[in-house]
C-alpha cells in the first residue's frame, strides 16, 4: 500500500515538509490511515491521525472535536468508512484554507491498483475543460440506454474540477477524477434509471435497475428491487425532505477506474460515466444542507450541453477527437 | 479481551467516570503518541461502554516535554469537552493545554503511563475522599506569603508565594480544570526570583531516563534560579540535559508541590512518583500553567522525602505528615 499512499500524499495532496496533515479515520480504515500517516511523515509533514467514533451514514457531520481539528490543519486526508465530503466540517475547513482530500470507503485494493495509478496531471486539462463547459452551460440533458432522461438547469452555477490534485485550498476525492456542477434547486426534471452503482450505504453495484422519478428538483419516487426498497426506507428514516434534493451532476474521468466494483470513489470515477448526487449540495456550489448525500452512477450516458453532444454512450467526444488526431499523425 | 485488558478497561472507566466525570453522549478526545500502547484503546473502549463518543488521535512523538502539540490537536482540545493525553512527552506545560482549559475543557494528563498504571497503584485511590485535604492544603498555599521547606536529607528552601494561587490537583476535573493522574497534589508557583537555599532530591527525578535516585542530587538556589547541581551520574545527566536546552529559564524555580495519593508508589514514573504521599517536589522551568509567568523549554521535577513545610511561621507539614 506504500506506493498508493505516496501518490495520495505527494501527487494528490501535494504535502510539503513541515506542513500539518490531519488523517481522519475510524477503526475499520485504520490500516489505510496508518499507510497515509507514514507516507505523510516520510514527506516531512507534522502528522496527526484522528480515529472517529463509529458513524452511521455517509455525510453525517463528524464530532465537533474532529471538525475543529480539520479547520486547524493545512491538509486533511480522510480514509473513513462513511464519507465526510458533503459535510459542514469539510466546508469550514476549506474556508480556513485547508486542502481536503476524501478517501471515503477506501479499500486496500484501491491503494494497490486501479484509479490511483492513472497519470493525474495529464487528466487535469480535460477535467478543467469539462468543468468550464458546465460553468458556461444553461441546460444539460442526460440520457442512457436503460431509460434515463434528465434535464438539468445549471445556469449561473459554477462547474467544479475535482481532478485529484490540490494546489491550494479546496476539495477533491481520489481517485475519482470528476467534473461536476450543482444544478439550480427545484429545476431538475425527468427519470433517472440507475444501472451502474449506488456506492453508498453498503448498496454498491446494482443487481436490478433502480428508477428515480424526478420533478422540480426532487426525487418523487424510487422503485426497483431489494436495493431500491432498502434505499427508500433509509431515506424515509431521515425525516428530512432535503435528502431527495438533486444536488449534483458529475462526469467521471478516470480511465484507470475500469469497472464498477461497489467501491465508492472507484465507481464515481469510471471514465465516461455520469453520477447524480442527491441530498447536500452546499459543498458543490448549491444551497442545500441535508442529513446525507448519496450518488447514483449510470452506464453509457449521452450528455448534451446546450444542444452539443459532449458524451455519446459513454464516449467522451473530446477525448475521441484527440485520439483520432493522434492516429492521423 | 484478555484478563489484563478487562482490568485496564475497568481502570479507564474509573478515569472517565470518577476523574473526568464524563457523561453519556459527550465527546472525549484521547491524545496518544504511540499507536502500540493499549492505554488509548482501553480508554476508547471504556468510553464507548459508557455511551460517550471517543476520538483517538495519534501524534508523532515529540522531541521533548513541554513542546507544543500540532495545531489540529490544540484546536481539538479546545473543542472537546474532555481530553485525556496518554503521551510519552508531557503536554502539561503547553499553551495548548492552557488555552483548552481557558475555553472550558477539562483534561486528564497521563504522561509516561505504563499499562499497569490503569490497574494498580495510584489509580486505586479513593479520589473523592482525598480531594478535601488536597483543597485545604492548596488554600493554605493560596493564603500564604512566605514559605520554608526543609527535609532531613538537607533541603532548606525559602520562597515568596504571596499573591500566587494554590493549585489543588485532585484528579477530579470540572469544566476549565485539568489534572495529571494519579497525581493528587497541592502546589504553588513561587514568585519569580524569590527562592533561596538548597534542594536535596532523594526520591526521584522522573524524566529523561533519570528515574529513582541512587544517590541524592543537590541543587543550590539563589534569586529564584538553580545555580549549581551536584551529585553522582544522575546529577550529571540532569545538568547536561538542562544545559542542552540553551535556555536559562529551565533553571527557574517554578513550583513547590506535595504528593497526597496514599496508593501511589515510587516507581520512577513521573505522575505516579509525584503523587506519593509524604513526598514533595520542586518543579523547575515553565510555570505559566501553575500561576507563574515563565515559559521555558521544559518543566522537570526534583522529588524529596518527608518535607517539613512552614507557611508564615505555621507548620503545615512535619516530616511529611500534614498538620492542617
Amino acid at each position: 500500500m506504500e506506493k498508493g499512499a505516496e501518490i495520495i500524499v505527494r501527487t494528490c495532496a501535494r504535502v510539503r515538509a513541515s506542513e500539518e496533515v490531519l488523517v481522519v479515520t475510524d477503526d475499520e480504515r485504520l490500516p489505510i490511515a496508518r499507510a497515509i500517516h507514514e507516507a505523510a511523515a516520510a514527506a516531512g509533514a507534522r502528522v496527526v491521525t484522528v480515529v472517529l467514533p463509529p458513524r452511521n451514514m455517509d455525510n453525517e457531520e463528524p464530532p465537533v472535536t474532529a471538525a475543529a481539528a480539520m479547520c486547524a490543519a493545512a491538509v486533511v486526508i480522510m480514509p473513513v468508512t462513511h464519507s465526510l465530503s458533503h459535510t459542514r466540517a469539510t466546508r469550514e475547513a476549506i474556508k480556513e484554507g485547508a486542502r481536503v482530500l476524501s478517501m471515503a470507503a477506501f479499500t486496500p485494493r484501491q491503494l494497490e491498483s486501479g484509479g490511483l495509478f492513472v497519470d493525474f496531471p495529464s487528466r487535469k486539462p480535460l477535467c478543467d475543460r469539462m468543468a468550464e463547459r458546465l460553468t458556461d452551460a444553461h441546460t444539460v440533458r442526460v440520457t442512457n440506454p436503460s431509460g434515463t432522461d434528465l434535464t438539468f438547469n445549471v445556469q449561473g452555477r459554477r462547474g467544479n474540477s475535482h481532478c485529484c490534485i490540490l494546489d491550494g485550498p479546496g476539495f477533491t476525492a481520489v481517485p475519482n477524477i470528476e467534473a461536476n456542477i450543482s444544478p439550480v434547486e427545484g429545476t431538475t426534471e425527468g427519470i433517472l434509471v440507475a444501472d451502474g452503482s449506488i456506492p453508498n450505504y453498503g448498496i454498491g453495484v446494482l443487481d436490478d435497475l433502480v428508477t428515480f422519478e424526478i420533478s422540480k428538483g426532487f426525487v418523487r419516487s424510487i422503485s426497483g428491487g431489494a436495493q431500491a426498497s432498502f434505499l427508500k426506507e433509509l431515506l424515509r428514516a431521515q425525516a428530512d425532505p432535503w435528502v431527495y434534493n438533486i444536488a449534483q451532476l458529475a462526469i467521471g474521468l478516470n480511465p484507470e477506474c475500469r469497472e464498477f466494483t461497489g467501491e465508492m470513489l472507484n465507481d464515481e470515477g469510471v471514465n465516461g460515466t455520469i453520477h447524480v448526487g442527491i441530498g447536500t449540495s452546499a459543498n458543490l456550489g448549491g444551497d442545500v444542507q441535508a442529513k446525507t448525500h448519496f450518488d447514483v452512477v449510470i452506464r453509457e450516458p449521452t450528455v448534451v450541453v446546450d444542444g452539443d453532444v459532449v458524451i455519446e454512450r459513454g464516449l467522451i467526444l473530446e477525448e475521441a477527437k484527440v485520439e483520432t488526431t493522434d492516429d492521423r499523425e | 479481551m484478555t484478563v489484563n485488558e478487562i482490568q485496564m478497561v475497568r481502570g479507564a472507566r474509573k478515569l472517565l467516570e470518577v476523574c473526568a466525570q464524563v457523561q453519556s453522549g459527550e465527546e472525549v478526545l484521547i491524545v496518544s503518541d504511540d499507536p502500540s500502547v493499549g492505554i488509548a484503546r482501553a480508554i476508547q473502549t471504556a468510553a464507548r461502554e459508557m455511551g460517550a463518543e471517543p476520538l483517538v488521535t495519534y501524534i508523532v512523538p515529540r522531541a521533548r516535554d513541554g513542546q507544543e502539540p500540532p495545531a489540529a490537536i490544540a484546536a481539538a482540545m479546545k473543542a472537546a469537552g474532555v481530553f485525556l493525553s496518554p503521551v510519552g512527552k508531557s503536554i502539561t506545560h503547553t499553551r495548548a493545554v492552557k488555552e483548552a482549559v481557558e475555553a472550558g475543557s477539562r483534561g486528564l494528563v497521563l504522561t509516561q503511563w505504563r499499562e499497569d498504571m490503569l490497574v494498580r497503584g495510584g489509580i486505586e485511590a479513593d479520589f473523592p475522599a482525598i480531594a478535601p485535604i488536597c483543597k485545604k492544603l492548596a488554600a493554605a498555599f493560596g493564603r500564604g506569603r512566605r514559605m520554608r521547606v526543609t527535609t532531613r536529607a538537607g533541603t532548606d528552601l525559602e520562597m515568596d508565594i504571596e499573591g500566587r494561587r494554590g493549585n489543588a490537583l485532585t484528579c477530579i476535573v470540572g469544566p476549565g480544570e485539568f489534572s495529571p493522574v494519579p497525581t493528587v497534589e497541592a502546589n504553588v508557583s513561587p514568585v519569580e526570583g524569590t527562592a533561596w537555599g538548597r534542594i536535596v532530591a532523594d526520591v526521584s527525578v522522573p524524566y529523561v531516563g533519570i528515574g529513582v535516585l541512587r544517590e541524592p542530587i543537590l541543587a543550590e538556589v539563589s534569586e529564584g534560579m538553580i545555580t549549581s547541581i551536584l551529585g553522582g551520574e544522575q546529577a550529571q545527566l540532569l545538568q547536561s540535559t538542562l544545559d542542552g536546552f540553551g535556555d536559562p529559564m529551565v533553571y527557574n524555580i517554578a513550583e513547590y508541590g506535595m504528593g497526597l495519593n496514599p496508593m501511589a508508589r515510587v516507581t520512577g514514573c513521573m505522575l505516579e512518583d509525584e503523587a506519593v504521599l509524604k513526598t514533595a517536589h520542586i518543579g523547575i522551568g515553565t510555570s505559566i500553567t501553575l500561576g507563574g509567568t515563565v515559559k521555558a523549554a521544559c518543566h522537570y521535577d526534583l522529588l524529596m522525602w518527608e518535607p517539613t513545610v512552614e507557611i508564615d511561621g505555621v507548620v503545615v507539614a512535619l516530616h511529611g505528615e500534614l498538620s492542617l
